[in-house]
């Protein structure tokens, strides 16, 4: 790593315990044994009302979220990773255990008559017996090992330090004040210091231990500034959905693998989040608005430990960045609870794809098991993954050529029958194979051409402004990120030198990758499971360290033709500035500035989010409690998620100029918020839950209920009843 | 780097005795969010610099090893509370005792030894610092003081087997019609509710504006006090009644059964109506209120034959 800046301050050394898997076994036993009866005498206080602060929500959600993986890492002989791939290996692989472990209780409740699995006793017994036989096991594997690693806490306790801790406090206290008095200013504030931290940290060094720190601090403050946002979740993508999956599998007690539900399929959310609920004590708006989003920060923290490898901490941030300005990481991904942690898996695999120690056996299992654990927790990843794992594939044997062994042949191949064989079982047997058949829809549609829409159809109208507004940003910066990345690419590969380890498999991983970017271009519906800004985020994921080499090389280029005093800036610094302004732009700082429609996190009422108040909540939780036996509950398109999300119902008004008049009988009819207005937003018949029509409800509907059963009324919400 | 002095004991009796009186006095949730800190820190504490006597502890495993002890004391405490008297009911008082006293002892040990001279940080670090402090206790705030609801009322009725489907319709003049009405206060402040019921007479039960006589059946007052909102997705209910509607002799065909709520009074010109009466011009008002969604109101449609 070049060009790191060490402290002035004095040393405080600690034992590291990020890397506590390197310490002497007992050590490193007496650490995690410890930590577990704190979180068992946490929980136990807590059940007796002496814990204050979620407190027992905070420890019990760190200690399963890092722990396991730990001492899965001690079990596997996985040392000497450093602080960042350790953690982020040690929270990819504990998520992957509690997933696993929630899955053999289930099957043993299915097939073994064993106890009913979510509940809190059997769920904290089975993950107990997990940790101590990987405790055992890693004393069986791994005793001997012994090492001292220090962590020097002094740049820990620096003004840039505290700075970038107040990010996220800050990020909740902005939320407070928008939730309960719709005043944005601090939003606004939080944004720019977010933009101002950035930039600083690119323009003046700071000492390298921090740089990790202020990847996950801007993440989770820009995260936290959207998903904080309303006291429940907000229907960013597919929330409700998964929210009803991991529901139901609370409220039976165990996870329904036949529910032909694509979000049932996914252990993401069936089977994750009912774990951390009853862990943490946390209820699942909470689990989904902050749990999730601190799983997600370690994916661009994955970017950054990638791009260290071969740039500085500089450069390792900016290329972090660039996955955090994206709108679609701090909007949409909020409401795909099984692609975060997928991606969280994706990342963990790809770090120690290109981790430069040997591919030792135990390293190989560690690869598949969180490559499993990817494959249980997201369809569509796995659908864009395949073809560029096979792509990466044939481009690393052609890269390796020169030193080929059987040994490489034979473990790339088993890594190719991993990608294709455990998703075809898994997906073939879960949720009475919905998903597969999907898959399989798409491919026939993907030869047959008929998702093609091709460049003249959709890209030239996009970036000509004709329609879709919104993808136009997202392409400009895939345009230029694609540029960078030539040139990138073009840097590394021409080299004088030949190409080391990681860079062959660095180019073999990024190149499909950037192949995808350009085929995005021309079919903008290659992958119907993602939508466009999710699939270049994907991209970006594994080029955003392209880009920045690609920025570097510009520069050196620039250097030779023009003179240097010319080139003063660093292009870091430049790019930094660019990916700040699209930040800035894209969070929606420039709207407030020109006055057009804030986004929901700036203004929570005039916005087209659909978001829930308390009075809703109730009204809601009342008609799928009391109107259980209703044909149909019907409500307009947003109050339809609110629904779904209580109950599974999913029953909205669909149309384009004002509500149907149904007549069947034994239905409900739900009104809420803007409804008691006089305006309802209807389903578009034909861009189901993508396009929505925002509309008077109509003398006709209003009629219409005025001659019905009125049963519920509250100055939120109402509920109708039609029984002729 | 910190200085383990006679401040932190002091720090730790006074705050050890504030959560003693706020055991006594305030409520749960008030006393142990006090107690956080004694359980945290100031149990443990005096205990570590006990052992520090006896071996040496870097500074930094000391809140580690002290938030332990807190633990194990606290739970310790518990399980003899639970054994004893099955609650949890003094526990606060007895462990935030024992930290007053332990912090106490220590204050009188140390009474002749100065404390360690502190390591300062510096200016920019001490301005950034406190700032994140201070952020941190204003987000403690916000976890304890959640944003505020908008005050609402729930009224709803629902049929004999306490659903909202199923309805009654078919019934028949002096036939009875029973029905739950129910309320919840959830305003944040305790309300005197009042609810009339009145029976109208339709024209055309497809024409909401076909009113033809509006009896005033009857009047239900009851008092009721805040009632938080629950927001675990299970709906609580507060207050319900059951009601049993007599359709009066003499109604008949088409009929719409009203039930107006009123906070606090009634107003004047629906106040002291005469029951079982026809008052066309005060209940038109009333569905024009209701419509306007000026008051709360329910509304069911019913079909009486004469003949029973």
């Amino acid at each position: 790593m070049a060009g790191e800046d060490s402290s002035e301050n004095e040393q405080v050394l600690i034992p590291d315990i990020l890397q506590a898997n390197d310490w002497r076994f007992g050590r490193f036993a007496t650490y995690v044994i410890i930590l577990q009866i704190i979180t068992f005498l946490i929980i136990f206080l807590d059940d007796n009302g002496l814990i204050s602060l979620n407190l027992r929500g905070l420890f019990t959600f760190l200690f399963y979220s890092y722990v396991p993986g730990l001492v899965l890492l001690r079990v596997l002989r996985m040392h000497r990773l450093g602080g960042v791939l350790t953690t982020l290996l040690s929270v990819a692989a504990s998520v992957a255990i509690m997933m696993f472990t929630g899955l053999i209780l289930n099957l043993m409740y299915f097939e073994m008559n064993g106890s009913l699995p979510f509940t809190f006793n059997t769920i904290v017994n089975g993950l107990t017996v997990i940790f101590v036989s990987l405790l055992l096991l890693s004393f069986i594997t791994n005793r001997h090992y012994c090492d001292r690693p220090t962590l020097d806490i002094s740049p820990f306790i620096t003004a840039p330090a505290f700075a970038l801790y107040s990010l996220p406090l800050l990020a909740i206290l902005a939320t407070y004040l928008l939730n309960g008095w719709n005043i944005a200013w601090l939003q606004i504030v939080l944004i720019i210091a977010i933009a101002a931290a950035v930039m600083a940290l690119l323009i003046k060094r700071v000492p390298s231990q921090l740089y990790p720190v202020a990847v996950i601090c801007i993440a989770l403050a820009v995260l936290f500034h959207t998903s904080l946002v309303s006291r429940f979740v907000v229907e960013w993508a597919d929330i409700s959905f998964e929210y009803w999956s991991a529901n139901k599998t609370l409220i039976d007690g165990f996870w329904t693998m036949d529910s032909p539900n694509r979000t049932d399929s996914v252990l993401s959310v069936t089977i994750l989040a009912p774990i951390y609920n009853l862990l943490t004590g946390l209820d699942l708006n909470t689990i989904f608005k902050a749990c999730y989003p601190i799983l997600f920060t370690l994916v661009p923290l994955g970017v950054f430990h990638i791009a260290r490898e071969r740039l500085d901490s500089r450069g390792a941030l900016l290329a972090a960045f660039l996955i955090i300005s994206g709108e679609v990481f701090f909007t949409e991904f909020l409401g795909l609870a099984r692609q975060i942690v997928a991606e969280l898996l994706l990342m963990s695999v790809v770090a120690l794809l290109l981790n430069r120690s040997n591919m030792s056996i135990n390293k190989i299992i560690l690869t598949w098991f969180l490559a499993l654990g990817m494959i249980v927790s997201h369809y569509g990843l796995i659908v864009v993954i395949m073809p560029a794992a096979i792509t990466s594939s044939i481009l690393f044997l052609l890269l390796e050529r020169r030193s080929l062994t059987a040994s490489t042949v034979v473990k790339l191949v088993g890594s190719a029958a991993l990608i294709f064989i455990p998703p075809i079982m898994w997906y073939g047997n879960i949720s009475g194979s919905a998903v597969l058949n999907s898959m399989r829809e798409h491919i026939e549609q993907l030869f047959d051409g008929s998702l093609s829409i091709g460049l003249y159809e959709e890209l030239i109208p996009i970036l000509s402004l004709e329609h879709s507004h919104h993808l136009w940003p997202v392409f400009i910066m895939a345009i230029l990120a694609s540029v960078l990345c030539i040139c990138g690419l073009a840097k590394l590969i021409s080299s004088r030198h030949e190409l080391d380890d990681w860079v062959r498999s660095y180019v073999a991983l990024a190149t499909p990758f950037l192949i995808y970017i350009f085929i995005a271009f021309f079919d903008t519906k290659i992958f119907d499971f993602i939508t466009i800004p999710r699939f270049l985020h994907i991209c970006l994921l594994f080029t955003a360290p392209l880009a920045v080499f690609g920025t570097l090389s510009i520069h050196k280029l620039l250097k030779k033709f023009i003179s240097s005093e010319n080139v003063k800036r660093p292009t870091p610094i430049i790019l930094g500035a660019i990916a700040v302004v699209f930040f800035l732009t894209v969070s929606g700082i420039g709207n407030s500035l020109v006055g057009s429609p804030l986004p929901t996190e700036l203004d929570l009422v005039g916005s087209d989010a659909p978001n829930h108040n308390d009075g809703s909540f109730i009204a809601a939780a009342f008609a799928v409690e009391k109107g259980i036996d209703a044909g149909r509950i019907y409500a307009d398109a947003h109050r339809a998620y609110l629904l779904h999300l209580l109950s599974g119902r999913y029953d909205p008004l669909f149309g384009r100029d004002a509500p149907p008049l149904h007549s069947s009988r034994n239905t409900h009819y739900f009104l809420s918020s803007e409804n008691l207005e006089g305006m309802i937003w209807l389903e578009n018949p034909n861009y189901y839950r993508i396009n929505k029509n925002y509309v008077p409800i109509g003398e006709s509907f209003t009629d219409r209920l005025l001659i019905i059963d009125k049963v519920y009324a509250s100055q939120e919400s109402e509920l109708y009843y039609k029984k002729l | 780097m910190i200085g383990w002095g006679r401040g932190w004991f002091a720090t730790g009796l006074i705050i050890s005795i504030i959560s003693i009186l706020a055991s006594v006095v305030a409520d749960g949730a008030i006393s142990s969010l006090i107690f956080l800190p004694v359980l945290i820190i100031f149990i443990g504490l005096p205990i570590v610099h006990f052992i520090r006597n006896i071996r040496t502890i870097p500074n930094w495993r000391i809140i580690p090893i002290s938030f332990l002890i807190g633990l194990i004391v606290t739970a310790t405490i518990l399980s003899l509370n639970i054994i004893i008297s099955s609650s949890s009911d003094h526990v606060i008082t007895v462990a935030s005792s024992i930290s007053a006293v332990l912090n106490g002892i220590q204050l009188i040990l140390l009474r002749n030894v100065r404390s360690a001279k502190l390591k300062y940080f510096d200016k920019k670090t001490t301005v950034a610092a406190s700032i994140f402090i201070t952020l941190l206790i204003l987000v403690a705030f916000t976890i304890v003081q959640p944003f505020p609801s908008k005050p609402l009322t729930e009224f709803y009725i629902l049929n004999e087997d306490g659903k909202t489907t199923d309805m009654p319709y078919h019934t028949s003049t002096g036939g009875v019609v029973n029905l739950t009405v129910g309320i919840a206060n959830h305003e944040t402040r305790t309300i005197e509710y009042h609810v009339q019921v009145w029976l109208a007479e339709m024209g055309d039960r497809t024409d909401p504006n076909s009113t033809r006589t509006m009896y005033y059946l009857d009047n239900h007052s009851v008092t009721l006090n805040h009632t938080p909102i629950s927001l675990s997705g299970e709906w609580l209910s507060q207050y319900e009644f059951d009601y049993n509607v007599e359709i009066p002799t003499g109604v008949s065909g088409s009929l719409r059964l009203w039930f107006f709520l009123f906070a606090d009074e009634v107003p004047v010109e629906y106040d002291d109506l005469e029951l079982l009466t026809n008052h066309y011009d005060e209940g038109l008002s009333l569905i024009e209120k209701a419509h306007e969604r000026e008051i709360l109101s329910l509304s069911i449609l019913l079909h009486a034959d004469k003949g029973a």
